[in-house]
């Protein structure tokens, strides 16, 4: 799906008749463009907006100038509201909104008005429980109450992969997760995103996140995109992390010493390993050749 | 002032009649000594004990088995819980859910008037709570009107006003962003210099601790391994079945060493540089 | 963010803010008493006007204003047409419609109730809405302490008050949440009306159940870890002494509660 915004801008003051829009703009003059199959982050401070423009394009919010298109249509104007069910929405903490008394009728949740048999709702819960990485059998008559923190979060987004989603926008999906269900967390974002060719997007505030799972970055800072490209070059961008109060990811830091140094491949960050080998390699030969 | 001996604590009292083996416990028999004035690290995986276990040193929570003891004071007592809570204070993950007044001011004097100091000192103490973290507001300011970071800074204020000799923070900066956390945690190491405590840091981010006395590792309700930072990060298996990961420049530096190259201790881009350029 | 302006205490500096917090519980029951004893038509609109009036002093909103009545609008139209519609006498009646007669006094006696609906509403959002529930809550701990003789445990229960007033904003918001995210996994809200589109209200009940729960024990746990145990050996946050104004705010409450008695 593609998705693209123009000229969008948002406030919470309605609008008077005959009179300019009045602010506070929570959202100024918003452009983008989004491919289907982006990964694609977004960062900021709280309070920059971000929450706001991730609700436009779920149409929990209409734009108070400018337009949404998902797929070249305005849903608002066409009045084709249903164009929005495209897109997969995941609140932070979204196990927080889980009720009901098995995984599978937790997840078989968004599926009741979709009218469908037993055995359809079964293929699909199943399906949306193999791409969270939670075995069908051992979870689906459990209470999703008496789960790990990691397994609730898993049973939510199946909550929302289940209707299939072309486009799946998640606020801060790894907050409060320890490191390995961060790491499960970004192989199923990954693995749905190649699979499927879904639209990732989601808000981070690690910088090593970014750097490692996004193949875009947009940062938002009082209502508009200060900067929109690869995580690579805004990353390393001086003016860019100075404006937000950020420090540059070590990854990008040593690779770029390293690169100046002449000995790292372009268009590669390295990993600890990989760049103590290359100062390994590097001291080894200075040495030789004094 | 912090003697934990052989404590086992089950969130729910086991049941004596089908006493079956799926009952884990939060935490069994965990032994620990913290003296007065250390930095110490809590670390460990979601659902590893390290959060049940502050929640025993202020006698939130009373250990099942084995005792705890915080200056002497038994958390099992019930008259020594004054004393003990007085002594140790926490900063909880959510501010929104810790703050009970609704302006600066009343906030900061909730826990004084519980302990019945007089108005007058009330009033002069969130002043110099207040300043003391940096806060930059009137005890007047609405807590609704602060920032993330603003109202973990108020959390911090609202705890160190009743002079805690032991502060635990239970992930107090996990909401934050990087900026705020960055300030929350500058702040916090500001605020040591002037009033000295025992401090316990609950988190998941390794480069918030590297300045402590002391690590404590937890992993399914036991402590598996203590020691300085400097002693525990080489050993990085032990580390990452903690779910924890060291910064980047300390795994680097690690490695390094480990081919035999000398690297200064607390590493950055610019020893780096040096390391590399001469 | 649009909804936490609402409902619960802000600072705005006014007049009303200043004043003891007991002294105003206390006017709020004689000027209630006042409002609801009085039968007189022209003294109850004029108690409702001093209301209105406050309402101004107090800088409150007026669309809030508004917004408060029209939200009872339901209410008053029943209680407007019930009342009409009894009829004491066959001389009374003033217009027929079909089997329906409506009564000039029945009218006016639906008027007033009216008014009296209003004027109570009005005075408990400008006691909730110009003092801070702290404030209020001990407030009502020193004028209710005479019932702690019977072991009443009226500092818990002003207590949980209080605290109730602080959660309803956060628990508005949360709520809003969990409605968005509910729909966003029910497919789409564009169709009709939550209520048709969720087998009951489970789904949005069960998540604000669980979150208050643990909001409410997340905050209990704080309050206890701040050395909270009751009012045992607790000092009140503010001196509360009376000034002038409230005296003043005293007397002219008694005065107008007596003032209907000799009408």
């Amino acid at each position: 799906m593609h998705i693209k915004l123009n000229d969008v801008t948002f406030t919470y003051s309605k609008r008077r008749r005959n009179k300019p829009l009045a602010g506070p703009f929570v959202l100024q003059h918003l452009g983008l463009s989004v491919e289907s199959g982006e990964m694609l982050a977004i960062a900021g401070k709280s309070g920059s907006g971000k929450s706001t423009f991730l609700q436009l394009l779920k149409g929990f919010l209409a734009p108070s100038e400018g337009t949404v298109e998902l797929d070249a249509t305005d849903p608002h104007l066409s009045r084709r509201p249903q164009v929005f069910d495209r897109v997969g929405f995941i609140f932070q903490y979204p196990e927080h909104q889980l009720f009901s008394t098995t995984v599978f009728e937790d997840i078989a949740f968004g599926l009741q008005s979709a009218k469908l048999t037993a055995e359809e709702k079964e293929v699909k819960v199943r399906a949306a429980m193999e791409a969270v990485q939670l075995d069908y059998e051992q979870f689906k008559d459990r209470s999703p109450f008496e789960l790990s923190g990691g397994e609730k979060r898993r049973v939510a987004i199946a909550g929302v992969v289940v209707l299939e989603p072309e486009v799946l926008i998640l606020d801060e999906p790894t907050a409060g997760l320890d490191l390995q269900s961060r790491t499960s967390l970004f192989d199923l974002l990954h693995s749905m995103n190649r699979q499927r060719g879904m639209t990732v997007m989601w808000v981070s505030h690690q910088l090593e996140e970014i750097l490692e799972h996004a193949s875009r970055l947009i940062a938002l800072k009082e209502g508009q995109f200060l900067a929109d490209g690869h995580p690579t070059d805004l990353l390393s961008d001086p003016l860019l992390l100075e404006a937000f109060g950020w420090e540059e990811p070590p990854a990008l830091a040593v690779t770029r010493l390293l690169r100046k140094l002449g000995s790292v491949p372009s268009n590669e960050i390295l990993s600890p390993q990989e760049a103590a080998d290359t100062i390994t390699k590097l001291l080894s030969s200075r040495q030789i050749s004094v | 002032m912090i003697d934990i001996r052989n404590a086992t604590f089950y969130y729910n009292e086991p049941d004596e009649e089908d006493e079956d083996a799926g009952h884990k416990p939060a935490l069994s028999h965990v032994s620990l000594n913290i003296p007065f004035g250390e930095f110490v690290a809590f670390l460990g995986r979601n659902g590893s004990g390290k959060s049940s276990l502050s929640r025993l040193l202020n006698g939130i929570e009373l250990p099942t088995e084995g005792t705890v003891l915080v200056e002497g004071h038994n958390t099992s007592e019930r008259s020594s819980l004054p004393a003990i809570r007085r002594a140790v204070q926490i900063v909880f993950q959510n501010p929104e859910n810790q703050q009970v007044g609704i302006t600066v001011g009343e906030d900061i004097a909730f826990g004084l008037s519980n302990i019945g100091w007089p108005q007058e000192e009330i009033a002069s103490r969130i002043a110099w709570a207040i300043q003391l973290v940096g806060l930059e507001a009137d005890e007047e300011r609405p807590v609704s009107n602060l920032s993330g970071g603003e109202k973990q800074k108020l959390a911090l204020a609202s705890v160190l006003a009743l002079a805690p000799r032991c502060l635990i923070l239970d992930e107090a900066t996990s909401m934050l962003d990087p900026v705020a956390r960055r300030q929350f945690v500058e702040t916090l190491h500001e605020v040591r210099k002037q009033v000295p405590f025992t401090l316990i840091y609950i988190t998941h981010h390794l480069e918030e601790v590297t300045g402590a006395d002391r690590w404590v590792l937890f992993r399914s309700g036991e402590i598996i391994a203590e020691g300085t930072p400097a002693k525990l990060e080489q050993d990085t298996v032990l580390l990452e079945n903690c779910g924890l990961e060291l910064p980047y420049y300390h795994r680097l530096a690690g490695l390094l060493r480990q081919q035999g190259i000398s690297v200064p201790a607390d590493m950055n881009e610019q020893k780096l540089r040096d390391l590399l350029c001469t | 963010m649009s909804g936490k302006s609402f409902l619960l205490y802000q600072k705005r500096n006014s007049w009303l803010e200043r004043w003891d917090p007991r002294m105003k519980i206390l006017a709020v029951l004689l000027f209630g008493a006042a409002l609801l004893l009085t039968h007189s038509p022209e003294l109850k609109t004029a108690q409702l006007l001093i209301l209105i009036a406050l309402w101004g002093v107090a800088k409150l909103s007026w669309r809030v204003l508004v917004f408060t009545l029209l939200s009872l609008s339901l209410f008053f139209a029943s209680t407007m047409i019930y009342q009409a519609l009894l009829v004491t006498s066959a001389g009374d009646v003033m217009i027929t419609w079909g089997p329906l007669h409506f009564s000039r006094p029945g009218a006016i006696k639906g008027i007033m109730m009216c008014e009296q609906i209003a004027g109570i509403v009005l005075l408990l959002s400008l006691l909730v809405r110009t003092t801070s529930p702290i404030l209020l809550a001990e407030g009502l701990e020193i004028l209710l302490k005479p019932l702690k003789k019977w072991r009443l445990p009226v500092h818990e229960a002003v207590m949980m008050f209080s605290i109730a007033l602080r959660f309803l904003p956060i628990l508005m918001e949360e709520f809003d949440k969990i409605r968005k995210a509910q729909l966003a996994r029910g497919g789409g809200f564009h169709r009709k009306g939550i209520t048709s589109r969720f087998s009951g209200v489970l789904p949005m009940l069960m998540p604000l159940f669980v979150m208050s729960i643990l909001r409410a024990k997340d905050l209990a746990v704080a309050m206890e870890s701040r050395c909270y145990q009751g009012d045992e050996g607790r000092t009140p946050i503010r001196i509360y002494r009376f000034r002038l104004s409230d005296y003043a705010v005293f007397t002219f409450s008694l005065a107008n509660l007596l003032f209907i008695f000799v009408w």
